[in-house]
């Protein structure tokens, strides 16, 4: 954890890839409960302040109807939300 | 026609900025990137801004600078990371640009001059770099963006961290020519105190110098740098890929611990001309002489060349005349710390040469054929499947963590 209080969660994550070979979230998979992303407003490569990570790419979505970011950490293979606080 | 648009893109502390990116609580603080002690090879390879502004210096050995700097954070080197970082950022350059030539892992130049069309001018695509750099990746570069590469890579050096220069035709001669000529890409220390005999310092006292008179004192690098310090570079920014001719070939190693007896700098030779064999294979190319470095326990450098007897690329030839130049020019007075053998002269393999009348070509066509075979063991099978039994025991050698990285190599041609 960063001293700024933020930190990386890992997800598991349910994603397609197009046959353009972008890659698309479809559901989220946290506290043993699947999330289903209704809709994906941005993508961008962006890493977030304060967090280790490289170059990941951004995904801006909707979960339950809240905008929520989730990361794709293309290096490691890894999506990762960012919490903060303890 | 109109002026060419070329970028140089710098990483700014480039190996202590991606440690940083890494450890996001060690922002702010000095941090400086180490080699190992152990190896003894702990010296400062970078520094973040923290860290010189308490005074530490790169090249620097980490004793100095944890004396400077008691709260300095020192961090090994993680080369795979900084490939994958030096990697993501020139991907960012190739969406403004084809043209992209690196200079070593942290800087490139961009030829811009046929995307502004599609993304602006010159300045609009340097900003766009820097912000893309840092949104993407948390590092910071600084763009240099000028009418040719000599004053571009000035240009990125002016200001840091995360910054954006110019210079043009029209303020050339207020910004570049009040420096001092060390700011010039090649004016290394030796050609800055030559020209400082002559009276000349500042860059705008070489490009004002008369040429004949700077040729005679000075031969025709002089006459190069004149040229840059008048805006006359001409070099083309080169596609990755695509390499200036190679002048030599080279490989040096600091031991682990110091060497003694000549033996022990033979066995060391022997294992140098291995790699200098081999490189040489890869390039098609045969050396006409031999250069030696040794650099003593004092940090003491001294070089020696001398000619090959016909042109070669045998590993054991090389180190057989990299010794004979070591025992005949070197007194080993203190030990041994690096040594450094290089081809140089290289030629052609397919060129005509001058055969010896009298030399055993029956022979060294069996040496020819032993060294190919060894060669193709090593392309198969890499470096260590079949050495020397000589190399096998220099214990003094033995690194617990190699790289191989390329270097920059010159723009000169």
């Amino acid at each position: 954890m960063s001293e700024r209080g933020v930190h990386r969660v890992p997800l598991s994550v349910e994603a397609v890839f197009l046959t353009d070979g972008r890659l698309r979230p479809r559901f989220v998979i946290f506290d043993g409960a699947r999330y289903e992303i209704e809709r994906i407003l941005s993508v961008a490569t962006r890493r977030p302040t304060g967090i280790a990570c490289i170059a990941p790419t951004e995904y801006r979505v909707t979960i339950c109807g809240t905008e929520k970011k989730i990361y794709y950490e293309n290096e490691t293979g890894v999506w990762f939300s960012v919490k903060e606080g303890v | 026609m109109t002026d060419r648009a070329i970028l140089h893109s710098d990483l700014n502390a480039f190996y202590a900025s991606a440690e940083i990116v890494m450890h996001p609580e060690w922002q702010g603080r000095p941090v400086a990137v180490c080699g190992s002690v152990e190896d003894r090879h702990g010296i400062v390879l970078a520094k973040s801004q923290q860290a010189k502004e308490a005074g530490v210096r790169t090249g620097m050995v980490v004793r100095e600078a944890r004396a400077l700097c008691p709260d300095l954070i020192v961090a090994e080197p993680h080369y795979d990371r900084y490939m994958t970082f030096s990697r993501l950022v020139r991907k960012i350059y190739a969406r403004y640009s084809d043209l992209i030539e690196p200079f070593g892992m942290d800087e490139c130049w961009i030829d811009v001059t046929g995307s502004a069309r599609r993304w602006g001018t010159p300045v609009e695509i340097a900003e766009r770099i820097r912000r893309e750099v840092r949104k993407e990746t948390g590092l910071t570069v600084s763009v240099g963006v000028s009418f040719n590469k000599v004053f571009a890579k000035l240009a990125s050096d002016l200001k840091k961290p995360d910054a954006v220069t110019v210079i043009a035709r029209e303020n050339m001669k207020e910004t570049v020519w009040p420096l001092p000529v060390s700011s010039l890409l090649y004016a290394g220390p030796a050609t800055v105190s030559r020209l400082e005999r002559f009276g000349i310092r500042t860059v705008g006292e070489l490009a004002a110098a008369n040429e004949e008179t700077l040729r005679g004192w000075m031969g025709a690098n002089a006459m190069l740098l004149m040229r840059f310090a008048r805006g006359e570079d001409l070099s083309r920014v080169m596609r990755d890929g695509e390499s200036m001719p190679v002048k030599s070939v080279g490989h040096g190693i600091t031991c682990n611990a110091d060497l003694y007896t000549p033996d022990e700098v033979r066995r060391v030779l022997l294992e140098l001309s291995q790699d200098v064999g081999m490189r040489l294979k890869e390039a098609g190319l045969l050396a006409c002489g031999i250069s030696v470095c040794v650099k003593d326990n004092r940090l003491e450098c001294e070089q020696f060349m001398s000619s090959l007897p016909a042109p070669t690329r045998s590993r054991r030839e090389i180190a057989e005349a990299a010794y004979a130049l070591f025992c005949r020019r070197y007194e080993m007075v203190r030990g041994v710390r690096a040594v450094t053998v290089t081809a140089i002269r290289p030629v052609r393999e397919k060129s005509e040469r001058q055969l010896d009348c009298f030399g055993d070509y029956r022979k060294k066509d069996r040496l020819d054929r032993l060294e190919s075979a060894v060669d193709n063991m090593t392309l198969r099978f890499g470096a260590a499947a079949l050495r020397p039994a000589d190399v096998l025991t220099n214990f003094k050698t033995q690194n617990r963590h190699s790289y191989l990285s390329v270097l920059p190599h010159g723009v000169v041609k």
